[in-house]
């Protein structure tokens, strides 16, 4: 099965996955999680520290908790999957 | 010839035979009815579009005829076939021509999924197009109509056919359909306009059908780059106003306004991303009908 | 036999012969093509011809409908195995086997016959007594049941072998849960113990499926057996498919066949549907069968009658047939599957008109007027 397919506008990206065939409109934050995770898999406090950078002050502070919230959304939306030891990847 | 130029007799004994064929752009159809007043109103709505020989190989095929039996003397109907077969409730007999529209609409959006069908009205201009995703209240109908009767050529009041392989936008020529107020506001905007019959008891209200220019028709097989994808708003009294969206913005309202995009999977997905790269996406807000096409037009001529 | 109506014909030449199509004139293509759809064979046909003839030697706008065809097969093919996967682990909490039918099944097998093929819906069966479990777990992921009438739903669980068809957000197929191919009140009753033992495992996933003489047997019954015949060519052409892969050429399976076909009480369906296939396709090997019916005059008057009615309705016909003809045809037929669903008795109680429509619409295999 061909891999998700990505069309990128900017800090948006709409993103196609090749099993079901939906499509889903990611904002800035989500699309620059993905956008990680493409590169490689990485943990849920990778994920966490990473927004805490990119997220802006008053966001940054609840950055594990935005990052929980995303990732289990993208989960849940069937983008990414677990793998191995708590890691995650794009499917 | 075109419809305008044949004998009105001559145009029904065909219609009444083996049809007559029509050209729209990326489909062409054969219709046939024997229904005179239909035929009349094929000649005026048609105008412009070439009489094309009803033999060879069409998209798809239209049959416009009385239902008859026992109901038909209490209630006059007429009924709507594609390729023989009846896809829908028949209509009052006095509404011939909007049932031709719709149910050639209907078996168009049916069967091309060569292309991806996105619901928006386009017209073109300087070789870029004006998308206008058709959401309720949009007036899409009534701005296209416009901005085709201002100097910009008309693809399409209904479908906005994208070409898979380039995301190009193709021509499908149709009447367009005017409802209620809007048939007025049109008849006013451009007096020289040719509208057809109004039909006041569809299930859509009051529907008038607006013919094609000539030029335009004759330009049906040119397509279109990609330019801007405006969604509109009418708003009664309010000015004008632009608004930039979001192009991820713009791909999500343009594929859930679209006949056919969810079939068409991983080509449609790529198709659509390029013509929203490739395009100036924007919100427009109008209750002045010229000064919107006036707008329209500066944007779009500040694409390079 | 009656050979097959003459507005069937220009489909069947090309479905059999598709190399010959390089020859059609554009107003021969204008007859096929529409009748390939209204059969629900346009992807069908488009499989056929692509796989002997390159595009280049076919004009432009009869390509782009061959592969309209093939792309609406496409999207109906994923959205069934996203489907599957997205049931998976709710089965998996479940006593199966979980038994892929019909189209699934081509599609989970890869069979040929699977390419350009419209699927309706995903057909599931599982044991009976894990079916009331495995409906509260797929009730609590998020499916729900069409709304039907009360009636419906108690027809569905009482007598039939399927539960009412389920739907979830998100997909665009239906559901159905099936614990066994014929309603057990029937005429014909298949040897459900035997389907279950003999299904086959399929590679790489946790489905399995029907013994090849089984999924025979279960398209036989389904066109002969449990339907109207109307429209239904695309069932035949599924059968043509599965005699060829047998294939039913070869005496040893043929014999198996039969065998099976004895087990489960459908010799004579198994009969009709290779008289239609001999009449319609020529398949190879049905005259063996048909001659190999053990009770030489097994075909009642009402047998040939039955083939007759149902000659003239099982193809996309011509739209504008005559329509008394047609109808009383229909109207025979359509009566004829409810008198195999059930005993007489069952027939009375549903004699109410309400009754019969609300049955009728339930029960007669789908028209696949879901557009994708």
């Amino acid at each position: 099965m061909p891999g998700l397919r990505v069309a990128a506008f900017g800090a948006e990206a709409v993103v196609f996955d090749p099993l079901s065939w939906n499509a889903h409109l990611l904002n800035p934050a989500a699309w620059a999680v993905l956008e990680l995770l493409l590169d490689s898999p990485r943990s849920a406090g990778q994920i966490a520290a990473f927004l805490e950078r990119v997220l802006r002050p008053e966001e940054g502070t609840s950055a594990r908790l935005h990052a929980r919230h995303l990732i289990d959304e993208l989960v849940a939306l069937g983008l990414v999957r677990p793998v191995g030891e708590g890691a995650l990847a794009v499917l | 010839m075109r419809f305008s130029d044949v004998d009105a007799g001559a145009l029904l004994q065909q219609l009444s035979s083996s049809g007559v064929g029509i050209d729209f752009g990326a489909a062409r159809a054969r219709i046939q009815t024997r229904l005179p007043a239909l035929a009349a109103m094929i000649k005026t709505v048609y105008a412009g579009f070439p009489v094309e020989d009803p033999s060879g190989m069409f998209d798809l095929s239209v049959a416009v005829r009385r239902v008859g039996g026992l109901r038909s003397i209490l209630r006059p109907q007429v009924e709507l076939r594609c390729d023989g077969v009846r896809e829908f409730e028949p209509f009052p007999l006095d509404t011939p021509l909007p049932l031709l529209e719709w149910g050639t609409n209907y078996g168009l959006a049916s069967r091309l999924f060569c292309y991806l069908l996105l619901h928006a009205g386009v017209v073109e201009r300087g070789g870029r197009a004006i998308v206008m995703p058709a959401m309720p209240g949009s007036g899409k109908s009534t701005l296209t109509a416009a901005l085709s009767l201002r100097g910009f050529r008309l693809l399409s009041d209904e479908f906005g056919v994208v070409r898979l392989q380039d995301a190009a936008l193709l021509p499908m020529l149709r009447p367009l359909a005017l409802k209620n107020e809007s048939i007025e506001v049109i008849a006013r905007f451009a007096p020289e306009a040719v509208i057809g019959p109004r039909f006041p008891k569809t299930h859509k209200g009051t529907v008038a059908h607006l013919a094609p220019l000539t030029p335009h028709v004759d330009s049906r097989h040119l397509p279109a780059a990609p330019g801007l994808v405006v969604f509109p708003r009418f708003v009664a009294d309010a000015g004008v106003s632009l608004e930039a969206v979001p192009k991820g913005h713009a791909f999500a309202r343009l594929a859930v306004n679209s006949f056919n995009y969810d079939a068409l999977g991983p080509e449609s997905f790529d198709a659509l991303g390029k013509l929203v790269q490739e395009s100036s996406c924007w919100q427009l807000r109008y209750g002045d009908l010229p000064r919107a096409v006036e707008s329209l037009g500066k944007l779009l001529d500040t694409l390079n | 036999m009656t050979p097959p109506p003459l507005s069937s014909r220009p489909l069947l030449e090309a479905l059999a012969d598709p190399r010959s199509c390089t020859g059609y004139e554009e107003s021969h293509w204008d007859k096929v093509i529409p009748l390939a759809r209204r059969s629900r064979l346009l992807g069908v046909l488009a499989h056929r011809v692509a796989g002997v003839v390159d595009s280049s030697r076919l004009p432009a706008r009869v390509n782009r409908h061959l592969n309209a065809g093939i792309i609406e097969a496409r999207f109906r093919r994923q959205k069934a195995l996203h489907l599957l996967h997205v049931i998976a682990p709710v089965l998996k909490r479940h006593q199966g086997p979980w038994v892929l039918l019909k189209g699934a099944a081509y599609i989970a097998q890869d069979l040929d016959l699977a390419h350009g093929r419209l699927l309706a819906d995903a057909d599931l069966m599982v044991p009976r007594s894990a079916l009331a479990d495995l409906e509260q777990a797929l009730l609590r992921a998020g499916w729900e049941f069409d709304k039907t009438e009360a009636y419906d739903q108690h027809y569905y669980r009482a007598w039939s072998h399927q539960l009412p068809p389920m739907r979830a957000a998100g997909q665009v197929l239906e559901l159905d849960l099936h614990h066994t191919i014929l309603p057990p009140i029937g005429r014909v009753k298949a040897n459900t113990e035997r389907l279950f033992a003999d299904a086959v495992a399929v590679s790489g996933s946790l489905f399995h499926v029907l013994s090849l003489d089984d999924q025979v047997l279960h398209a036989v019954v389904h066109l002969v057996h449990d339907s109207d015949f109307a429209g239904r060519l695309r069932d035949l052409v599924d059968i043509d498919g599965l005699f060829r892969l047998l294939p039913l050429t070869d005496p040893d399976r043929r014999r198996l066949l039969l065998d099976r076909a004895r087990l489960h009480g459908m010799e004579r369906p198994l009969r009709m549907a290779a008289e239609f296939c001999d009449a319609w396709f020529r398949t190879p090997g049905c005259r063996e069968v048909m001659n190999a019916s053990s009770s030489p005059r097994s075909f009642s008057l009402y047998g040939a009658s039955v083939m007759r009615l149902a000659n003239r309705v099982i193809g996309p016909g011509d739209a504008e047939s005559s329509a008394i003809g047609g109808a009383l045809a229909r109207f025979v037929l359509e009566s004829r599957a409810l008198w195999l669903r059930m005993p007489p008795w069952m027939l009375a109680y549903h004699g109410g008109a309400k009754a019969t429509r609300a049955l009728a619409r339930r029960v007669s295999f789908r028209e696949s007027a879901v557009r994708g």
